[in-house]
């Protein structure tokens, strides 16, 4: 029944995300072209130097609009697909509350990672686009020469933690991406849970109050935490450094691992135990 | 064997008011119910308590013996009072979605109540009036086999001359041996297809209850007349 439910809510969402990822990339094309009319140095008219800044800055605009415009897509199917008329449907089909919630989690987290894709394509193609028949030779060599001299630099057993290091790196860029679409979630959920009337508005404030309390939270581990412990870490020999920072960002991993986890079982508990639809 | 069972069942919106209060019902199968009252007795909160969207306050209902969740929704099939489409989808897709959760939904049987009625199952659901809607959701319900049916409120948004079609359509189409509850304030039109009647009164209790043929026997008047009699303000 998960496949079936992931099928229709990625079905929902990409109904309208491909078109927002075609318009975002053809911005970056027109932006990149335009850069490279600038950076050639050529008399042009003026209308077209109007153009060329107007194309510049419409991609970059395309490029923070269009995760933020994923983002409004993902959430607003996960409202009304639960706690609009839709619900009525939904929340009567033959399947687990669980298999809906894992659903909109999955979906949502295949639609950011397809949207990290499409940004990270909008900023090659502006940059390759931008500085034209030099790329490979300004861009793309530097890049691999650092990281080649990085690997090489370094021994075998710093290779291993470097490695330990960047999947823990990566493991914490998901974890925080689940954490937020989790935290979204359980906003959205306790906004029905508690109101029947202007649902949307109670969830955004429910959301600016947590992100308050989060913000604050993060900035007290900074301030006691991460500096002391920072403090002690660079008064070690690095033999001891290296594996005790290693050993920090797995603690992270698990720290953050166990926060969604939280999250996860409070949404679930509140739709399961708590959601009254109107 | 009784289909559905509540047992002392009580649900309130606000604390100290309930709805239902300790409700207790049984419908066995093979029946055609008209769970009937005034507005505002409970009727659609007790068929959302049995469909799963309510939580209840204290109280157990049991659909084929089983609690509320994934096996007795598989058992039930349910019309609510408003639309619930996902308006991007055209009428055969939301077929097709129906097809793929429900293992008992007959898709040949639906396309034919879709031709009878003259709906277009390429047509867009946001493209349909709110009665065409109604009936799409009818026949999406009725097209179920499913053991226990939640009309509510089936024919409130039709046109008169729909309505015979569609109890004909709710009567002909449903599985002999499942059970249908119906609400609806238009007792004239229903009460000729119900085999049971069950009176909800403000209190959330069950003020009367009977086969519909022995009252009208009894009393020597129709539901309609019943209910005006009983429900008199």
């Amino acid at each position: 029944m998960l496949k079936k439910l992931l099928k229709y809510d990625l079905k929902s969402i990409f109904k309208y995300w491909w078109i927002a990822a075609i318009v975002s990339i053809g911005l970056s094309i027109a932006g990149g072209l335009a850069i490279s009319i600038t950076a050639s140095d050529k008399d042009v008219p003026a209308f077209i130097s109007v153009l060329v800044v107007f194309s510049i800055l419409f991609a970059i605009i395309g490029i923070f609009a269009f995760p933020i415009l994923t983002y409004i897509l993902a959430y607003v199917r996960y409202y009304k697909n639960f706690f609009t008329d839709e619900g009525y449907l939904t929340f009567t089909l033959p399947v687990k509350r669980s298999q809906l919630l894992n659903s909109k989690l999955i979906s949502n987290l295949l639609v950011m990672f397809c949207s990290g894709i499409v940004i990270f394509a909008d900023i090659f193609i502006l940059i390759a686009l931008g500085v034209g028949n030099d790329f490979y030779n300004e861009v793309i060599i530097p890049i691999s020469n650092a990281i080649a001299k990085l690997f090489n630099s370094i021994s075998t057993s710093d290779c291993i933690y470097l490695c330990l290091m960047i999947l823990a790196a990566i493991a914490i860029l998901i974890l925080i991406t689940v954490f937020s679409t989790l935290m979204i979630f359980a906003c959205i959920t306790f906004a029905a849970v508690i109101t029947k009337k202007a649902k949307v508005i109670a969830a955004i404030g429910i959301y600016y109050v947590a992100n308050w309390v989060i913000t604050g939270f993060m900035q007290l581990v900074y301030i006691f935490g991460i500096t002391s412990i920072g403090n002690l870490i660079s008064t070690m020999p690095e033999s001891v450094g290296v594996p005790t920072v290693t050993i920090m960002l797995y603690a992270v991993v698990v720290f953050l691992g166990l926060l969604c986890l939280l999250l996860y079982t409070l949404n679930y508990f509140m739709l399961d135990r708590k959601l009254n639809l109107a | 064997m009784n289909i559905l069972e509540c047992k002392n069942l009580t649900k309130s919106y606000r604390k100290g008011i309930p709805v239902l209060c300790n409700l207790n019902l049984q419908i066995p199968a093979g029946k055609i119910v008209g769970l009937l009252g005034p507005n505002g007795c409970g009727k659609s909160t007790l068929m959302k308590l049995i469909s799963g969207l309510l939580q209840a306050d204290s109280g157990e209902i049991l659909v084929g013996g089983n609690p509320v969740g994934e096996h007795s929704k598989a058992l039930i099939s349910y019309l609510p009072e408003r639309t619930y489409f996902n308006s991007w989808m055209r009428v055969q897709e939301l077929m097709m979605y129906f097809e793929e959760f429900y293992a008992d939904f007959d898709t040949e049987r639906a396309f034919k109540l879709l031709y009878d009625l003259g709906i277009d199952p390429k047509a867009r659901l946001k493209s349909l009036s709110k009665g065409t809607k109604e009936k799409v959701q009818l026949i999406l319900v009725m097209s179920r086999n499913a053991k226990l049916y939640l009309l509510d409120e089936p024919i409130a948004g039709v046109d008169p001359a729909a309505r015979e079609y569609i109890l004909s359509t709710i009567v002909s189409n449903y599985n002999p041996e499942a059970s249908i509850i119906i609400t609806t304030h238009l007792i004239t039109d229903v009460e000729q297809v119900l085999d049971d009647f069950v009176f909800l009164s403000y209190s959330g209790q069950i003020k009367s209850a009977g086969n519909a043929e022995q009252a009208r026997l009894e009393s020597g008047k129709t539901l309609d007349q019943l209910f005006r009699e009983v429900f008199r303000c």
